[in-house]
């Protein structure tokens, strides 16, 4: 085993909360129940410190060098807690560590301890307590104490006035993140969320110092230098280039990191990434596109590609404020007619997107079975589109009083201008008219335009794609399709009864359960058709083969396992 | 010549005023909120109201126009050129740091325009009507028609495909390694160059045409001066003035013409900051930014009146 205590812990809800339970019996601790309402329960007693460490898995790791990285690496700004782009996470994350985090040797798929070493939750599952491993210390040299850690996640769930936090909502029962000794902290939670430890091990969710904070009056975006625990400290930054850092000697994991440092060049998504890692100017390169994988892949004793979806919906979404986008069938009618696979090739060159259901292919806990039986299975979701489903369709558009697609106002379908999404309008628009005889323009935007007609549902059908922070419905559903969400935008698009299912999905930590309230939830989504789901989103990686020890061939997030303190460089 | 250099300069200053008023107001016309692009759609989503009015208050986006317009100027004439909006990054540093990689462009194109322009057009107007002449002016129009941005990008999939070659990555000062530099910016000066080397050929030929035909160059070759001492000492800084006078101009041209060549070969230049500022709706970069094009474009133009006098000493300035 690689890391501590044996405490590997299956993120997937499936068994997620079991396992937590299992392992704090195992780790000696007692389950109390705690009253939400009430002070924080008593610290149960510390487990023993752990005795093994994170490290790569080959025997005989190297020590040295410094790992070249290539991709989007330009961060609007430096507060992790408040930014919501890969341009912040992939450069800052090796500066930080987090509570618990996704394990980087199996590309993201369980959670072990990160700076908490162990945690236990209480039967009821409304209170999680974490130890904090002892003489963890800050790149300025200050000690890790609970009030840091207390202070960083009061910075996320209850931000001031103010300040940004753009994934706050997968904390929503989370009343009170208290201090219960300088090394113990505990969450209490108004009801259970199953998916709870996964939230907590998200990468954006590192641990500032609270001085820093106050300092800083909870406002890091223009601090690029805030210290964090992380494995690798800050060198220089030139803004649009290049952030260097070098390795943490003080790091509380002695073993790690291997590297002596890191630079993350900022490059635009597609060729130029592949590129620098085609003529070795870097060692590794996010973002290759999928027009330059081929090329990388020509050279398969040099390089390693690899390929992983990330929890997103793109799509088209549509604007319920709008007549008679507002009315089910209509709706439905449009989401019969999508020839799904036609949408997959359109971009196949550029951009690599997995087939669009309402579970994305990157939530291989829940979506797997959902996927394979959905697929040429059931009733738009074939490949080609089927005549039967093309003619049922007509029949719910003339049910809805618009025969032949007669009475329907023209559509705007509103595109983002990305290289991908741009390609989906004049195809949406030609299904629509094909099918349906339904009329539309497309409208493509720049982003500095899309955020305000997005914003303000300037749009009937806007084509874009929507990220989530964890990977299961319980998060994803309530994001993109929850009633006020920040996922599900001024869209006037709610389901009361859809709410409370995701509510229920968010509590429920029964696997039997839990998988029947999905199946009900995917049935309920192709009843009320909140959006136009074409695919969910991949990202294609390349590598010199010279990288070992962070292997991600079986990757599943991109937010979340960017430290590379288990990579080493066989040079 | 004091005074006249004196003049140029206090008449530089409502031309700059004049620019500095017209992008202010055009970049205030202009869709698009500032904010929604920082923050992102996630994270606008997740302010309130009176949030983002605060935040609009402290970035001072409530202010009546005329009041942003006098602070810019005040900031300016005092030498604070002011912070990005999003990181805080010092808008001096950053032209520092990337007007020299810009700069070095420039340069390189109109050093390359020179080299490449300045022969063509003498042997295509000395060897008139001939197949090196129809070559000539073949290629001269060849490169007037395609665009800088599309060479440059050919270039940079050439290179890849065929030497497995790319330019170094991020910014390298000359001072810091003179060859790495080079090869920075040697991609976009040379397909700069060429492309106004053009526009060089085309008008040396045409001022080299009218030129050798004066009088004072028949007289050269009667006295029996050697037909290179002819071209090169007679008709040459004769025919050279026009030539200078849209170099200036041709200056101008590049700083914009960088903004896209710079972009296709990945050089983080001026240009490159320019065009993210301006998706970013960062306006006091680009408002700035487009102000230093501005200014360079004067003084350039200026430097180039002024050489007129050294290129021919019948022209005096009072």
């Amino acid at each position: 085993m690689a890391y501590s205590r044996g405490m590997r812990v299956r993120s997937t809800l499936l068994i997620q909360v079991p396992l937590l339970v299992l392992v704090a019996i195992v780790c000696g601790t007692a389950i109390a129940a705690t009253d939400p309402g009430q002070a924080l329960s008593a610290a149960p007693p510390a487990p023993a410190p752990p005795t093994r460490m994170l490290r790569a898995p080959e025997r005989t790791p190297k020590y040295g060098g410094v790992l070249r990285w290539a991709g989007l690496a330009d961060a609007p700004f430096f507060d992790l807690h408040q930014c919501d782009t890969a341009a912040c996470a992939t450069p800052l994350e090796p500066m930080y560590d987090t509570l618990l985090r996704y394990n980087p040797l199996d590309g993201g798929q369980t959670i072990i301890p990160d700076l908490a070493y162990t945690w236990e939750m209480s039967s009821d599952g409304l209170t999680y307590t974490f130890h904090l491993r002892d003489g963890v210390k800050f790149h300025d040299g200050a000690p890790l104490t609970a009030d840091d850690v207390k202070a960083s996640f009061d910075h996320i769930i209850f931000p001031p006035p103010g300040i940004l936090s753009p994934r706050k909502s997968v904390f929503d029962a989370v009343q009170k993140v208290g201090v219960v000794d300088p090394l113990t902290v505990q969450f209490t939670l108004s009801a259970p969320r199953s998916f709870f430890i996964a939230a907590i091990a998200s990468g954006w969710n590192v641990i500032y110092r609270k001085k820093t904070l106050e300092e800083n009056h909870f406002d890091l975006k223009k601090v690029k230098v805030a210290p964090g625990t992380g494995p690798f400290i800050f060198d220089s930054y030139q803004p649009g280039q290049v952030w260097k850092m070098h390795k943490n000697p003080q790091y509380w994991n002695p073993e790690l990191p291997y590297l002596d440092g890191l630079e993350m060049h900022h490059l635009p998504y597609g060729p130029a990434t592949a590129a620098a890692l085609l003529t070795g100017q870097v060692d590794y390169a996010y973002g290759l596109g999928a027009d330059t994988r081929a090329d990388v892949q020509k050279q398969p004793d040099k390089f390693t590609t690899v390929t992983y979806g990330i929890p997103s919906a793109l799509g088209g979404y549509i604007n319920f404020s709008h007549k008679p986008l507002d009315e089910v069938r209509v709706r439905k009618a449009m989401n019969l007619v999508l020839d799904r696979c036609v949408i997959k090739k359109s971009t196949a060159a550029i951009r690599e997107i997995n087939y669009g259901m309402w579970m994305p292919s990157s939530d291989t806990a829940h979506a797997q079975a959902y996927r394979e039986a959905g697929l040429n299975h059931t009733p738009g979701y074939y490949c080609p589109t089927r005549p039967e489903d093309i003619a049922q369709a007509k029949d719910l558009l003339s049910q809805a009083g618009y025969p032949n697609g007669k009475g329907l106002p023209r559509l705007d379908i509103m595109v983002r201008n990305i290289n991908f999404l741009v390609a989906w309008g004049p195809l949406l628009q030609a299904f629509l008219k094909q099918h349906l005889n339904i009329d539309s323009s497309v409208r493509t935007v720049e982003t500095a335009l899309w955020v305000d007609d997005w914003t303000k549902g300037n749009y009937d059908i806007g084509i874009n794609g929507n990220p989530a922070t964890v990977n299961t419905p319980a998060e994803y559903w309530k994001k993109w399709y929850g009633t006020g969400s920040s996922g599900n935008w001024n869209r006037g698009a709610s389901n009361p009864q859809f709410d409370a299912l995701v509510e229920k999905i968010r509590a429920e930590a029964d696997p039997e359960q839990l998988s029947d309230l999905i199946q009900q939830g995917t049935k309920m989504l192709d009843d009320w058709v909140p959006a136009l789901v074409f695919g969910d989103a991949v990202i294609i990686d390349g590598f010199t083969k010279q990288l070992k020890g962070c292997d991600r061939k079986d990757r599943v997030t991109l937010f979340d396992d960017n430290r590379f303190d288990t990579c080493w460089l066989d040079r | 010549m004091y005074q006249y250099v004196l003049r140029r300069l206090l008449y530089a200053i409502p031309t700059l005023l004049g620019i500095t008023m017209l992008i202010f107001l055009v970049l205030r016309i202009l869709p698009g909120d500032p904010l929604s692009i920082l923050y992102g759609e996630g994270g606008i989503g997740s302010l309130s109201n009176a949030d983002l009015a605060t935040i609009r208050h402290q970035f001072g986006f409530d202010r009546p126009l005329y009041q942003q317009y006098g602070y810019w100027l005040k900031d300016l004439l005092t030498g604070n050129l002011g912070h990005t909006l999003a990181r805080g990054d010092s808008v001096a540093e950053m032209i520092q740091e990337r007007g020299i990689l810009t700069g070095e462009i420039a340069v390189l194109a109109v050093l390359v325009s020179w080299l490449v322009g300045l022969p063509a057009g003498i042997l295509s107007a000395m060897r008139q009507n001939t197949v090196g002449d129809y070559l000539a002016r073949f290629c001269t129009i060849l490169f007037l028609a395609v665009p800088g941005f599309w060479v440059a990008m050919l270039v940079v999939i050439g290179t890849l495909t065929a030497f497995n070659y790319r330019p170094p990555l991020g910014i390298i000062s000359p001072w810091e390694d003179p060859i790495a530099n080079l090869k920075i910016v040697a991609g976009p000066g040379g397909v700069l160059g060429l492309a106004t080397s053009a526009y060089i050929a085309r008008l040396t030929r045409s001022t080299f045409l009218e030129v050798i035909r004066e009088d004072y160059i028949r007289t050269a070759r009667a006295k029996g001066v050697r037909e290179t001492m002819v071209v090169l000492h007679h008709a040459l800084r004769n025919a050279v003035l026009p030539v200078l006078t849209i170099s200036g101009v041709l200056f101008g041209f590049l700083l914009s013409a960088s903004v896209a060549v710079e972009q296709a070969f990945a050089v983080s230049g001026l240009g490159t900051a320019l065009v993210q500022a301006f998706q970013e709706r960062d306006l006091l970069v680009v408002q700035t930014l487009v102000l230093l094009y501005g200014v360079v474009f004067v003084v350039v133009n200026l430097l180039i009146d002024l050489a007129y006098t050294w290129v021919d000493p019948r022209i005096r300035y009072t």
